[in-house]
């Protein structure tokens, strides 16, 4: 499949088709993870996160290709390992931005990315610690974009007042949590 | 609304963009002045991004599973850089050229034999299709004319074993879609003249068959030592024409089906190999087209949706009967690639469900008939005899209100609570403008799922009164005792019980809380539960003053809890990770009981 009609796919909502398409660069990734000291769940974390970050930018109708995309996503992945690396303090190569294909202004945007997927990622946690249902709330309101009183009735809440009531309850625990993990995080840097 | 969750909502709302100007710019001046404020907005913002990850994330793994599922496929081919001599050939075309002389010495049973003109071209159609070129001058038979050739062809797996043939690509098995051999005839060890007959320059053999694989290749066949014909030098194929319905059936395969789907394996979807022989095409095509209103309406759709995780299939309601026809063509066409007993029959487990449903059906049906002939679950026995008031008229022509409580009755299952009450009154003493008596308020809460399954009472032993408690108006977790907005005349600083009697989960359960009466109270009860000894032994630590509370088997406990076990038992002839809980049969089976009623 060629690089524009993925870049369409995921502008028109059709996530599924281009996640497939993407998915055939991941053995070039592993190898080169592999190749780094990395194992299966490092390149699967790292592959995974570069998706999302490429995801994310595709769907901006300014986004433009300066590479294939199977070399951006190589590139992505290749910073991406490398920052993880310095976190474990390892020995990297000084050049890695360069050695991964990146333009300067890619990397600065790159960095971006990775300081609010960081983040993003105890989000992320704090709601999958949420109970289910208060997920399954959360995600009927704002993914499926659910009104209160289609929520209330699917839910079994017993009206829409209440559903309002207990979607505010579970943002307050995601909230809490939250602000606990990145307390957390803080002491252990 | 809490003030914390007050904030929540302003925050959510000032994020969704809902604030009115003047609302939006008043908290922005807040937001300004207050750390905690942007703190919270901060985390908030983060948190509605993070749901927005979820469905991503779960797409990704989709990706990933349908990726580490198909990897093998895409391995098998030539495109990802093996040798090429390792590939699969599957051909629609299989040409081959023998190169070598043909060799006596190779066992089988007969083919068919053809003679042959060796003095023109020939181009021989076999008996099953094949197609094989004989230039003239490719075959040296020394002096004779004509040769006699036996052919065998082979397109099934099991035509191949019969004929003894294997194909080897330098020491790797290849799968193909068909196999021929060519021989003269009459070469038999030992045999004499024709078995000089040798193959000088290539014959071109043609061999058909319906599927269309684009990684199959051209392979040169080299004869080794042993007779055996090894497949050597594989080009592309260029001269094949496949059948134009099932290029299109690919194409629209790849692009509408093949995100969630693959023939051979279960991906997202189930595995799709021979689904116009499991499937009928009227279903099929429904299916298709529209799938959450086949599973509104059809168990066996339901029962599908269920097995893959009720991930909802897109509705292709613009596909035309001619694309579904090409889809399904090709699926036919690629479903060779595994054996069809390798395909999950879940019409087999479909019907292990609907016998199991048929059986829990009746079962249940007489543990419904026998908890009908329990007793109810808690049974208040008064008996007035005795009584110390003798103005009985007025005691007994209190008229209720129209906001009286209403008392709810449950069927006993395996307990039945006994209340009895000999000698105490009714919740309508109260209402005698007796000494001491003013009114007040009294609500009894609990959690919802004890609140529906038990009774609540109020007794007060020093007067010898006991009020069974209904819903407060439009609650399903408090209970009043007269009006159902929790008014009722009580005598404030006497002693008083309430507690609550009933069964939850096959287990006796019950809650009593001793209190002293004041002008307005808010008691909670704690339902748990206990065995009935316990219950005995609590009830026994509190003076009642002879009111008595006891818990025992229901009538029919014993039946009811052999039921059980048989429900039990049956449930492990239900198939395994499947969820036999098909409503709609059910719905079906009663529609005609319910015209009656």
């Amino acid at each position: 499949m060629d690089d524009q009609k993925i870049i369409e796919f995921i502008r028109t909502g059709s996530n599924d088709l281009a996640l497939n398409a993407l998915y055939r660069q991941f053995p070039a990734v592993q190898k080169m993870i592999r190749a780094g000291g990395g194992g299966r769940k490092d390149a699967e974390d790292i592959f995974q996160e570069s998706l999302i970050i490429f995801l994310n930018k595709a769907r901006n109708p300014d986004f433009q290709l300066t590479a294939r995309l199977s070399t951006y996503l190589y590139g992505v992945c290749r910073y991406l390992w490398s920052d993880r690396l310095r976190r474990r303090q390892r020995h990297v190569p000084h050049d890695d931005a360069e050695l991964a294909g990146l333009s300067p202004a890619e990397t600065a945007d790159l960095d971006d990315s990775l300081r609010q997927e960081t983040r993003l990622r105890l989000a992320e946690q704090a709601l999958n610690e949420l109970k289910d249902r208060c997920r399954e709330l959360l995600l009927l309101f704002y993914t499926q974009q659910l009104t209160l009183a289609a929520i209330a009735v699917k839910m079994g809440y017993g009206s829409e007042n209440s559903t309002k009531n207990q979607k505010y309850k579970c943002i307050e625990s995601a909230r809490t949590r939250l602000k606990e993990l990145e307390n957390q995080q803080l002491q252990n840097h | 609304m809490r003030p914390e969750l007050e904030q929540i909502q302003k925050i959510d709302q000032y994020l969704a963009g809902e604030l009115s100007p003047a609302d939006r710019a008043a908290f922005e001046a807040q937001l300004a002045a207050d750390a905690n404020l942007r703190e919270a907005l901060r985390l908030q913002t983060d948190l509605r991004a993070a749901i927005h990850r979820i469905p991503l994330r779960q797409a990704i793994q989709r990706a990933r599973q349908h990726f580490h599922r198909t990897q093998w496929l895409r391995w098998g081919g030539f495109g990802a850089g093996l040798t090429a001599i390792t590939a699969v050939i599957i051909g629609a075309f299989f040409l081959l050229r023998l190169h070598a002389p043909i060799r006596t010495g190779l066992t089988a049973a007969t083919g068919e034999v053809y003679t042959i003109d060796l003095t023109h071209d020939t181009l021989l159609k076999t008996a099953h299709g094949a197609l094989i070129q004989i230039p003239r001058g490719s075959i040296d038979a020394g002096e004779a004319h004509d040769i006699r050739l036996a052919v065998k062809e082979a397109y099934t797996l099991a035509d191949m074993i019969r004929y003894g043939l294997t194909t080897q690509a330098n020491g790797q098995p290849l799968s193909s879609g068909g196999m021929i051999d060519i021989r003269p005839a009459d070469s038999t060890p030992g045999s004499g003249a024709t078995s000089a007959a040798r193959i000088v320059r290539p014959l071109t053999v043609s061999l058909p068959t319906n599927r269309i694989e684009t990684n199959m290749s051209r392979y040169n066949g080299v004869v080794d030592g042993q007779g055996k014909i090894n497949w050597t030098n594989p080009r592309p194929l260029t001269d094949t024409a496949p059948r134009q319905d099932l290029v299109i059936g690919h194409t629209l395969f790849e692009t509408n089906c093949a995100p969630c789907h693959s023939v051979t394996h279960a991906v997202t979807g189930p595995a799709l190999a021979y689904i116009a022989d499991r499937r009928p095409r009227e279903w099929l095509f429904g299916y298709i087209r529209d799938n959450q209103k086949m599973i509104s309406s059809d168990c066996y759709s339901q029962y599908v949706y269920t097995i893959y995780n009720k991930t909802a299939m897109n509705a292709f309601h613009r596909l035309s009967g001619e694309d579904i026809d090409r889809i399904l063509a090709y699926i036919e066409n690629q479903s060779p690639l595994i054996d069809s007993n390798k395909v999950p029959n879940y019409t087999r487990k479909y019907d292990s469900c609907r016998e199991y449903r048929r059986m829990t059906g009746l079962l249940e049906e007489n543990r419904q008939a026998l908890i009908a002939g329990n007793d109810i679950r808690t049974e208040v026995r008064r008996n007035n005899e005795g009584t110390t008031i003798t103005d009985t008229t007025v005691l007994y022509t209190t008229p209720a209100p129209d906001t009286m409580v209403t008392v709810v009755g449950h069927p006993s299952i395996y307990y039945t609570f006994t209340v009895e009450s000999f000698g105490w009154y009714n919740v309508d003493v109260l209402m005698k403008d007796l000494p001491g008596i003013q009114p007040a308020e009294l609500v009894v809460t609990m959690p919802a799922e004890y609140a529906a399954e038990v009774n609540v009472f109020l007794a007060i032993p020093g007067r010898k009164i006991l009020a069974e408690g209904g819903f407060v108006k439009n609650s399903k977790t408090d209970f009043a005792f007269y009006t159902d907005d929790g008014q009722i005349p009580l005598p404030p600083g006497e002693q008083a019980y309430v507690f609550a009697t009933g069964e939850y989960n096959g287990s006796p359960v019950f809650a009593i809380n001793g209190f002293t009466l004041s002008g307005k109270q808010h008691i909670e009860l704690q339902p748990a539960a206990m065995t009935t000894a316990q219950i005995t032994d609590i009830v026994g630590h509190i003076d009642l003053n002879q009111l008595s509370i006891r818990v025992a088997d229901s009538r029919n406990a014993a039946k009811i809890r052999a039921i059980d076990t048989s429900l039990a038992a049956i449930a492990r002839f239900k198939p395994v990770d499947c969820d036999c809980d098909c409503k709609l049969d059910e719905a079906r089976d009663s529609a005609p009981v319910e015209g009656t009623k």
